[in-house]
């Protein structure tokens, strides 16, 4: 999975001559923390119009701004006595406050890698960036190569793409097989098993590992009836985990 | 029973068409179990096919009421695989369908697409519409030479197919036929509407219908979707915007079984009814509740299976007026089970007595059938997880204790359950209801509240106040007996908990009556109740603390903004003997009269925060997940002067622990 995928692309974003009031409100109105900073990328002279949304429409990525710039604006107002910043905080631009966002992911990197990074380094949020191409000439880009702001990759992104991929948005049912010393033949086994019967599988989790061997799989299945497909593993001697009742303490 | 015009208004909606939705041999849903049923109406003198006291003729669901619901692109898919395929179809052609067909959540498996299905599917939609439609007076339903004889309950075996989603076919559904009808009824009054699923599986395309509609709300019991189909219907799933806290669902364990089936289902039903105060009830009876069911796990009897109808139509004549209709729903044990239950539901619903036997000459016609598929379903029962019941084909209607053995670890099961059901108490049902309909196992105080709070003793069962207003004198009092709270009247604002004043009314008294609820009122000198403060022992789901108690107030929407609140809940906690307590209050915003009030949530919550805080209340954070999940929530709590340390730290870790939500 690539964050391409799973990125949110609807965004709300901010220019840099914005106020910090204008700001303050699409944060309230939206309840967002952050808004990606951008501004338009000069098109190219005779670029056709109805062109597919491509590179070149996407803004160029300035920076982020966060609520929490914002409170140290207000807070630096008050606190100040210089004349330089006497001026209200909710005249300031977005400009003065922002970061420049320099933690970065592209459209193709993995998402696996992507998840590492908002976790290791405790972000909520990426920019998703394609930058520019390097010149044909072989020349070494430039240092200050433009970003292109793709999308935004968002804890919630992940964790939609997660519940996606445990198949919670289709109707099914879970059924876990054990997989004894890693051995997958149980989980071949059902799935054929789930093909002959024309039951749809929604997802397939092969999970938790030990000894670097999955020891479980839990298959969700698109199915109201699974009695049919029990009655063919209980034959073949698969050993399957379904409708265990939740009791306190176990 | 031939005497027809006992029938009490009761109508049950059949046609032979409807046998139509039939997936093939040996599929699970199979229309022979309503052969079965109509046959057992007519043998045991129940019901007569041709009795035009008890007909209602029904109509297809046209197109334009199936898009109430349902996507056109659905709609016309459903067309096109509902006409036979051509002899000389070419390959291509094949594959396109099949395509079409997976596209839209037909498939081999559970839901093929079968010809003729769009008709038949909108046919059992069109009769749960027009069921609906007449009970609800629309013209739809058929007119009627006067009020008197139209319906005032509809039993419609053949709908409840509630699986089906806007966009695809799911769980043997292709038409939500009561998600069409509530629809409609919305569109054509401002009638609100309770739905009640007692399908063993979740009532997930209903739900998902409804989930942003205030004006209905949906109650799903079903089995834990933690591994049964189709995987929703968790107790967090409370509804969207302003739909928030009208979406209900109560995930049982496996092997449930009737006693708790029945004590979550009593501590919350009646309850979340009055709450809503629903203008009609509709209500889908699936019985793959039941133990012989092949699919499902929540093992209960008949015994549990006729209390879900006899609850639904207590709670119709009691709160809306007898209007009510069922459905069948799920139920795959086509001879044993769904007969009897759906039989047992006509019965009541006509308030006619069952005979003590089924008819000889029905278990005559029956039991082969069922024998020859008895030895298949004993073998889907072991590799579902269930020891195969040895039981024969039934007699009665009623079911033998003895078939029935107790599951294993039933002790285990029922608690799990009922911190489910103390769970969906605090989220869904608001405070001072809770208070009216405590739950069955209440915390065993030794005393009433009225003892607790006067040790020694007390001159007078109740105190009283003046209080002086701009709008007159009130009278404040203190436990209120039941004999005071009948002379009273409600004032025409008292609406908050209830709805509707004189349901208020009958709340209050419900809880002037509990010994384990103390009631202050305020009201005027001519009677008029205008305030209410109510302390309770905490419910169920504060279980294991001690001294822990809910307060609750409410001011008539007339008399607001006259101090009347605060003087209120001063009087009813002027009591010494409180200092020994631990008290709290909790706002949850959906059950906030914002739009009533014209403000936001979060100024509502800042006025409570300030009455509360004038009699020592402070706000507290919690992990609670049920104040936590939602920012204008507010728990507010004042601890007594006197209370032990150790009870106090119980209660701050119980409120700060890491969340009690582990297991969901």
């Amino acid at each position: 999975m690539i964050v391409r995928e799973v990125m949110t692309t609807n965004l709300v974003t901010v220019t840099p001559d914005d106020t910090l009031s204008h700001a303050v409100s699409l944060f309230r109105q939206h309840q967002f923390h952050h808004l990606p900073v951008v501004r338009a990328a000069s098109k190219p002279a005779g670029t056709p119009s109805t062109q597919r949304r491509t590179r070149d429409s996407l803004p160029i990525l300035e920076g982020l701004l966060t609520s929490s710039d914002i409170d140290l604006a207000v807070a630096v107002e008050t606190e100040s006595s210089s004349d330089a910043l006497r001026r209200p905080w909710q005249e300031r631009r977005v400009a003065e406050v922002m970061q420049r966002a320099t933690m970065r992911v592209t459209p193709t990197t993995s998402v696996a890698a992507a998840a590492q990074i908002l976790v290791e380094r405790g972000l909520n949020y990426l920019p998703v960036v394609e930058y520019e191409d390097a010149e044909p000439t072989g020349e070494p880009a430039e240092p200050e190569t433009r970003a292109f702001l793709a999308g935004l990759l968002t804890r919630s992104d992940l964790l939609l793409a997660l519940a996606r991929a445990l198949g919670a948005y289709e109707p099914g049912m879970d059924l876990t097989v054990e997989l004894p010393g890693g051995d997958l033949a149980p989980l071949a086994g059902l799935l054929l098993m789930a093909k002959d019967l024309h039951i749809q599988v929604r997802s397939i989790l092969a999970a938790p590992l030990k000894g670097n061997v999955p020891r479980v799989a839990t298959v969700r299945l698109g199915t109201i009836n699974p009695a049919p497909l029990l009655v063919r593993l209980h034959e073949a001697g698969i050993h399957y985990i379904f409708a265990d009742p939740f009791v306190e303490g176990r | 029973m031939s005497d027809t015009h006992t029938h009490a208004g009761s109508h049950l909606l059949f046609e032979p068409g409807e046998l139509d939705y039939d997936f093939g041999p040996g599929h699970p849903l199979h229309p022979s179990r309503l052969v079965a049923l109509l046959d057992l109406l007519e043998r045991s003198g129940l019901w007569r096919r041709e009795d035009e006291h008890t007909r209602l003729p029904l109509r297809p669901a046209t197109i334009e009421e199936l898009s109430l619901i349902h996507q056109p692109d659905y709609i016309a898919a459903v067309q096109q695989l509902s006409a036979p395929q051509e002899a000389g179809a070419s390959q291509g052609e094949g594959e396109e369908r099949a395509a079409l067909a997976l596209t839209y959540g037909f498939g081999e498996g559970d839901t093929p697409a079968v010809p003729g299905m769009h008709e038949v599917a909108a046919r059992i939609a069109g009769g749960t519409l027009v069921a609906l439609s007449a009970v609800m007076g629309l013209s739809e339903g058929g007119t009627f030479a006067s009020e008197d004889e139209r319906p005032r309950h509809v039993f419609h075996p053949a709908g409840g197919l509630h699986h089906a989603m806007a966009e695809r076919a799911s769980g043997f559904c292709v038409y939500n036929d009561s998600a069409v009808a509530i629809a409609h009824l919305l569109r054509s009054t401002e009638a609100k509407v309770v739905y009640i699923d007692f399908d063993a599986h979740h009532g997930d395309g209903v739900q998902r219908a409804f989930y942003d509609e205030p004006r209905v709300m949906t109650v799903s019991l079903h089995e834990t979707g933690r591994y049964l189909f189709p995987g929703t219907g968790d107790v967090l799933e409370v509804g969207h915007g302003s739909g928030r806290g009208y979406a209900v669902n109560v995930p049982l364990e496996p092997f449930t079984e009737d006693d708790s089936y029945l004590e979550v289902m009593n501590s919350l039903i009646p309850a979340l009814v009055v709450s809503f105060a629903p203008d009609v009830i509709v209500s889908v009876h699936g019985c793959d509740t039941h133990a012989w069911d092949p699919l499902t796990h929540l093992h209960l009897t008949m015994r549990g299976i006729q209390a879900q109808m006899k609850v639904a139509h207590q709670l119709a004549h009691t709160y809306c007026q007898g209007r009510w209709i069922a459905l069948g729903g799920g139920g795959y044990d086509l001879y044993r089970v769904v007969p009897r239950a759906w039989a047992m539901l006509w019965a009541e619903m006509s308030e006619q007595p069952l005979p003590a036997h089924l008819p000889q000459e029905w278990i005559r016609r029956w039991r082969p059938a069922w024998l020859a598929v008895a030895e298949q379903e004993a073998g889907e029962e072991q590799v579902m997880g269930k020891v195969a019941a040895k039981a024969d084909f039934p007699t009665t209607f009623e079911d033998r204790a003895e078939d029935f053995p107790a599951q294993p670890r039933r002790w285990a099961l029922s608690h799990t359950n009922r911190r489910t059901a103390a769970f969906v108490r605090q989220l869904l049902v608001p405070p001072s209801v809770r208070h009216a309909f405590p739950s069955a196992r209440h915390q065993s105080p030794m005393t009433g509240m009225f003892d607790l709070l006067h040790p020694y003793g007390s001159e007078t069962p109740s105190r009283s106040k003046i209080l002086e207003t701009h709008k007159g004198p009130l009278l404040l009092r203190d436990f209120c007996p039941p004999s005071l709270v009948e002379r009273l009247i409600a004032d025409s604002g008292m609406q908050a908990f209830a709805r509707l004043p004189e349901r208020e009314h009958q709340l209050l008294l419900t809880i002037a009556k509990s010994p384990d609820c103390a009631l202050t009122l305020a009201h005027t000198p001519a009677g008029e109740m205008v305030g209410e403060v109510t302390l309770a022992f905490a419910d169920d789901w504060w279980e294991g603390l001690e001294n822990v108690y809910e307060v609750t107030i409410e001011v008539s929407t007339n008399w607001r903004r006259l101090g009347i609140g605060r003087q209120l809940l001063s009087f009813a906690l002027e009591l010494d003997t409180l200092e020994d307590m631990i008290l709290f209050a909790m706002g949850l915003s959906w059950h906030w009269d914002t739009e009533g009030l014209g403000i936001t949530p979060q100024r509502y919550r800042e006025l409570i925060a300030r009455l509360f805080a004038s009699q020592g209340f402070v706000e507290h954070a919690t992990t609670e997940p049920n104040i936590s999940m939602e920012p204008a929530n507010i728990l507010l709590v004042r601890v007594g002067k006197r209370v032990d340390q150790h009870i106090a730290n119980q209660f701050f870790s119980r409120i700060l622990g890491p969340s009690n939500l582990s297991r969901w």
